[in-house]
């Protein structure tokens, strides 16, 4: 396919079918996830929202309240400089524990969040400073 | 007015639209709840608050000192960028301001794809309208890519006014440097981009990118990780133990999860380059750059510590969409050629 074998037209024709279909194709899937009211609506919430209210209904902590407010209580309460520790019990899914680990040391930034495996105090989990290890 | 003037004009309106209908979805996306998916939380988010916190570089590192979710040799520019913006618009670090920089960073994507096309105007819309619409804006908000397509895209709209404007070198040079201090992909896309220009022969642009790349990006956050990080043993690579095996396997990896499922967008990019040969020659280095950084990235699975199918089921839509991005504009200037060359 050259322009020595193909007709202006043609390669005209080829050329705006190709990139046009192209486009299509990503405008068709670019549709949004829910709808636009919604995304508006729980944008507003959102905005209008205190800070610990955002950091609540974050959608990397909105799955477990009781959590969500432990490590936000913990934000608030704690120095910059400790560590802390996260405990959760062996039953729970090493995959599910490293997203609760990483949801932690997000909020709980810059502070270094480890990840203990064993029986908490009280409930499903644990959170305790620790004197901060290392550089 | 002739026809295919109107209808030129049609197109450029009706482009234009869609690339604002991207950014818009962008900008919903990222501004309807708090940035919250994968590696926002895991490495961008986690940075940026801690930097928005203490302002001390070395807070990266604490984080995660073995480098085992966070990255720490990581460059630092986005998270820099995302304590900025939401500094600016909440007076702390917050990660529903922090997505505001999103939707501008489409905008800027959108608009600097149209800036880097020779062509006609709806070609330019086109280029927009392109990239604009590319899933990855509404996939991953709050990742660096974003905004490295962002800086990739600038340098390519330097590439062409090399010729004309003395001041075009060091604004590919600075956006090289910038693309250094985003990812490691941008280091490999400024060593690429600098071999490129030697080898075509442009050896004042390929030696002030090269040197600027290497003495004001890639070397400095190296000796930041030397002398207040972890070094640079903790990084995903290890430069000393190479495997074909690895190669061999990310290779089968690459075939099955990208190349065979998008074998269409191939065919159709590889048919629009035949129909201008033009654009082909005046964009043959681009071209090569885009070619040589993909096997580059490849390649490099062959030195890396993780599972190399691990590593590209996670990673090769990012790498793809960059790659993409960047050559948006030369397949938008493809698309032109049969119409402008006829008229």
């Amino acid at each position: 396919m050259s322009r020595k074998n193909l007709p202006p037209r043609a390669r005209r024709l080829a050329a705006g079918a190709l990139f046009g279909s192209a486009l299509m194709t990503l405008l068709l899937a670019a549709r949004p996830d829910a709808p636009l009211s919604v995304s508006l609506s729980l944008g507003r919430k959102f905005w209008r929202a205190p800070e610990r209210s955002r950091l609540l209904n974050a959608p990397f902590l909105r799955e477990d309240p009781e959590f969500a407010f432990a490590v936000t209580a913990a934000d608030a309460r704690w120095p910059l400089e400790v560590d802390v520790v996260l405990t959760l019990p062996p039953a729970i899914a090493g995959e599910t524990a490293e997203k609760q680990r990483r949801a932690a040391a997000l909020v709980l930034s810059p502070r270094r969040v480890l990840l203990e495996r064993g029986s908490p105090a009280e409930g499903r989990f644990g959170l305790r400073p620790l004197p901060r290890s290392g550089p | 007015m002739t026809e295919r003037t109107r209808g030129g004009t049609l197109a450029a309106v009706l482009l234009v639209l869609a690339a604002s209908w991207g950014v818009v979805l962008a900008g919903v996306t990222a501004l309807r709840e708090p940035l919250g998916r994968g590696d926002y939380v895991a490495i961008w988010g986690v940075k940026a608050r801690a930097l928005s916190r203490t302002g001390d570089v070395a807070s990266l590192f604490r984080l995660d000192p073995e480098g085992a979710v966070s990255h720490p040799e990581y460059p630092p520019l986005w998270p820099a960028l995302l304590a900025l913006a939401s500094g600016a618009v909440a007076g702390r670090y917050d990660d529903l301001a922090a997505g505001t920089l999103w939707p501008l960073l489409a905008l800027s994507a959108a608009l600097l794809a149209g800036r880097a096309v020779r062509g006609p105007a709806w070609a330019r819309a086109g280029a927009a309208a392109f990239v604009a619409l590319l899933p990855y804006w509404r996939i991953y908000p709050g990742y660096a890519e974003g905004l490295l397509a962002v800086l990739l895209l600038a340098a390519v709209g330097e590439l062409d006014r090399l010729d004309e404007n003395p001041a075009a070198t060091l604004r590919l040079a600075a956006f090289l440097v910038l693309a250094c201090w985003t990812k490691q992909e941008g280091a490999v896309a400024a060593i690429v981009a600098s071999a490129g220009l030697l080898l075509a022969g442009r050896r004042k642009a390929g030696l002030v990118t090269g040197l600027s790349s290497v003495a004001f990006g890639i070397l400095p956050w190296l000796l930041v990780l030397v002398l207040r990080g972890p070094g640079i043993s903790r990084a995903d690579y290890v430069f000393w133990r190479a495997s074909l095996g690895k190669l061999a396997t990310a290779s089968e990896a690459l075939l099955s999860l990208a190349l065979l499922p998008n074998v269409a967008w191939l065919l159709g990019a590889g048919a629009l380059l035949a129909l201008a040969p033009e654009v082909r020659a005046r964009r043959r280095g681009l071209l090569f750059g885009a070619a040589a950084m993909a096997v580059l990235l490849l390649g490099a699975t062959a030195w890396t510590r993780l599972d190399p199918t691990w590593l590209v089921r996670w990673s090769w839509d990012r790498l793809a969409f960059l790659l993409v991005a960047t050559l948006v504009p030369v397949f938008a200037e493809a698309a032109s050629e049969p119409f402008r060359s006829e008229t």
